[in-house]
């Protein structure tokens, strides 16, 4: 059984490791958290990110969420920014998308194009 | 929405819009019914704005026209012959209580109410939320999390760190898992 103790043991190893941390190169995740991405499934999405970026390890990437993107019909939508604000942004991401997103865009910093959503418009 | 905890978390990002620093949800389970509290302590509305706001065809914002989240919550409740209320005041914040029947055949279920309170505390607005379930069972010890609380803790190491994610996500299953 967890508790909040335990947590303050958590917390000295964290702070140890963010002052460890010295590049600011990470990517910065934002998921689409409005009724229309909720609906879609975006809450077990960013749950999945979290996951997997705490999993692999993956210190300087943050996950976060944001409002309706306004493209409602094309939810879950996820947007990646990397450390110069580039912005890609993927549509219809379901948890099994996930770990390709944190494989191939957050480790291996290469966009995954089938995923994106100017593609994923133009095939409809 | 498939089920209430879904609904919870879509009403509760209301109060980050509103510029709310805290809400709070407390849950009730008993025999029959689920009764659901969510309070925000955010900008609040005028009278003109709440007498609309159950109107799926009305919303604040200016990109579209339709605003959905209340009235799907709202029909959720009244199809089990439950009830759905929203108090607010300028400056003060809002209310919304959500009565649910559970022995009702339109009844949805209540979900994963441990990740709705887990990306409610991974908010990026720095609002603090306070969770505060009762079940059903009367063996079951209520489950309370608040992230004043944790935030103490955690003296300035941020709650998205994700050593400290995970373990949150874990502490609120444990403490939610029947």
């Amino acid at each position: 059984m967890k508790s909040l103790a335990e947590l303050k043991k958590i917390r000295e190893e964290a702070a140890n490791r963010i002052n460890l941390r010295t590049a600011k190169n990470g990517y910065r995740v934002a998921v689409g958290m409005a009724t229309c991405g909720i609906t879609a499934g975006a809450r077990p999405v960013l749950a999945k990110f979290v996951e997997m970026v705490s999993e692999k390890g993956l210190d300087n990437v943050t996950v976060t969420q944001v409002g309706c993107l306004g493209e409602c019909a094309l939810e879950p939508v996820v947007e990646v920014f990397d450390a110069d604000g580039n912005r890609t942004t993927y549509a219809e991401v379901h948890v099994d998308d996930v770990a390709t997103i944190v494989e191939q865009h957050l480790i291996g910093g290469k966009v995954v194009t089938d995923k994106t959503l100017e593609v994923i418009k133009k095939a409809k | 929405m498939i089920d209430l905890s879904l609904h919870i978390l879509d009403v509760a990002t209301n109060g980050f819009k509103a510029g709310a620093t805290y809400v709070q949800i407390k849950i009730v389970e008993e025999e029959n019914d689920i009764k659901i509290w969510i309070t925000d302590n955010g900008c609040g509305m005028s009278k003109e704005v709440l007498s609309q706001v159950e109107n799926p065809f009305y919303t604040s914002r200016t990109t579209r026209k339709v605003g959905l989240g209340i009235p799907l919550f709202k029909q959720t409740c009244l199809q089990t012959g439950g009830s759905f209320e929203i108090t607010s005041k300028e400056k003060i914040g809002t209310t919304i209580y959500a009565l649910m029947y559970t022995n009702h055949i339109d009844a949805i279920p209540l979900g994963d109410l441990a990740e709705t309170i887990f990306v409610l505390m991974m908010n990026p607005y720095e609002c603090d939320i306070l969770a505060d379930v009762t079940f059903k069972d009367e063996n079951q010890k209520p489950f309370v999390i608040d992230t004043k609380e944790i935030k103490k803790i955690l003296d300035g190491v941020p709650l998205s760190d994700n050593a400290i994610a995970t373990w949150l996500k874990e502490y609120i299953n444990e403490g939610l898992s029947k």
